[in-house]
């Protein structure tokens, strides 16, 4: 709990100012208030998160680092807005033609696995992948975007790739 | 004034307990609760303007403390945050409407309660252990690899990548296994979630009766010992936020 004294400190009051009693007063004794209610409710916070936590191994810290990844990833949100709809809906644009080429390229090798192609098809397949992949990134070049750009942050689904 | 829903709640002849608690309970920003019945289920809502409907942290912490307190004593399915309607009518007809699909997710969840499990392991040293399994490959398996053309050598090793993230996949299709077998005797619903992050490699929601808390962790210890790599994050019981398989009409 945080006293009137403490928050005079807080506050930067100190022996020698002078207070205004009545305007200063109210002030602290309405900090006061506030910090002990965040004060209860972050304790209760904790107390409810401790309480859930039924088993765990390794670091509480960076698992919740890597779980908070799912939320944070700011530089993946698409943004569009009046000032940025062309490299807004370029983003979009280049995000859904990458996903393709990467389904696309799974797919391949897939195929190439299961060893149902002649020596002609695969020399044709990897010359397609390779010139897709380089195009894509003459284009994301051109539009100044880096992977972590194009990888949509999906929210609770993860990320897109 | 529009209304904000929490939780739609099974109520059968416990509207006197369900009102008493309400009463106790603040929503958002401290405002009050009450509930909106159609026949034995109850929608809680609580009123407030729309745009102060805003996914803050404060916020959401408020509404999940309101499903969590009355999950306790209820059961019930929790709605989406940010679920708004325009009156006390509005909200009748929608219960009315999804009656029977209410009825039948209720059903499901009585008497139950999700965990969730999270799987971590360390991406650098799977990804070495993975490799380490993996014999480089050649797409001509007759070739020593000289005097392929670029375009092979690409094709050779987008598949050598393929091949590691399959045989990735595949052990963690194991441990997913060995975790279903490992929960088998809990008659738990699961829903898994593989590679969330590269660290976070399974997320496992359950759904499983409230008794069975201390057997499940009893389980989780188990493979734990059997899978020294890995760590594991057990955590719950939560209302069935994940189990409510219906979208309002």
């Amino acid at each position: 709990m945080i006293t009137v004294r403490e928050t005079e400190n807080l506050l930067g009051y100190g022996e020698g100012n002078e207070i205004n009693y009545r305007r200063d007063s109210l002030l602290i004794i309405a900090t006061c208030e506030v910090l002990n209610k965040l004060y209860r409710s972050l304790k209760s916070m904790n107390t409810m998160s401790e309480n859930k936590i039924l088993f765990s191994t390794g670091s509480l810290d960076e698992h919740s680092e890597e779980i908070s990844k799912l939320t944070t990833n700011e530089e993946s949100r698409l943004r569009l807005t009046p000032d940025n709809a062309d490299s807004g809906l370029a983003k979009l644009v280049l995000t859904l033609v990458d996903l393709i080429r990467r389904l696309v390229e799974k797919q391949a090798m897939r195929r190439v696995d299961g060893g149902s192609l002649t020596d002609e098809e695969i020399e044709r397949l990897g010359e397609t992948l390779m010139k897709l992949e380089l195009k894509m990134e003459e284009l994301k070049e051109h539009f100044h975007f880096t992977d972590s750009d194009l990888n949509l942050n999906l929210g609770p689904l993860g990320d897109l790739m | 004034m529009d209304q904000i829903i929490y939780s739609i709640v099974s109520v059968k002849k416990q509207h006197k307990e369900l009102n008493a608690l309400l009463v106790e309970l603040k929503g958002i920003s401290g405002s009050d609760l009450y509930d909106v019945f159609f026949d034995d289920v109850t929608a809680v809502v609580s009123n407030i303007h729309r745009n102060n409907v805003v996914a803050s942290r404060p916020n959401i912490i408020e509404y999940a403390d309101v499903i969590e307190t009355l999950s306790q004593q209820f059961t019930l399915l929790p709605v989406r945050f940010g679920s708004v309607m325009e009156s006390t009518d509005v909200i009748i007809k929608m219960l009315g409407r999804n009656y029977a699909e209410i009825q039948s997710n209720l059903r499901k969840v009585e008497n139950k309660v999700e965990f969730g499990l999270k799987v971590f392991c360390d991406p650098e040293k799977a990804g070495a252990d993975t490799r380490a399994t993996v014999p480089v490959f050649s797409s001509d398996e007759n070739s020593s690899g000289s005097g392929h053309s670029v375009y092979r050598n690409y094709l050779d090793k987008k598949l050598q990548e393929h091949r590691i993230q399959e045989r990735h996949l595949a052990q963690i299709d194991l441990v997913i296994q060995d975790i279903t077998d490992a929960f088998a005797h809990l008659n738990p619903l699961h829903k898994f979630q593989k590679m969330v992050t590269a660290a976070n490699i399974i997320n496992d929601l359950l759904l499983l009766g409230k008794d069975k808390k201390s057997e499940l962790v009893l389980a989780v210890e188990e493979l734990q010992k059997k899978y020294k790599d890995l760590q594991m994050l057990l955590t719950g019981p939560w209302p069935p936020y994940n189990f409510v398989d219906f979208k309002i009409i």
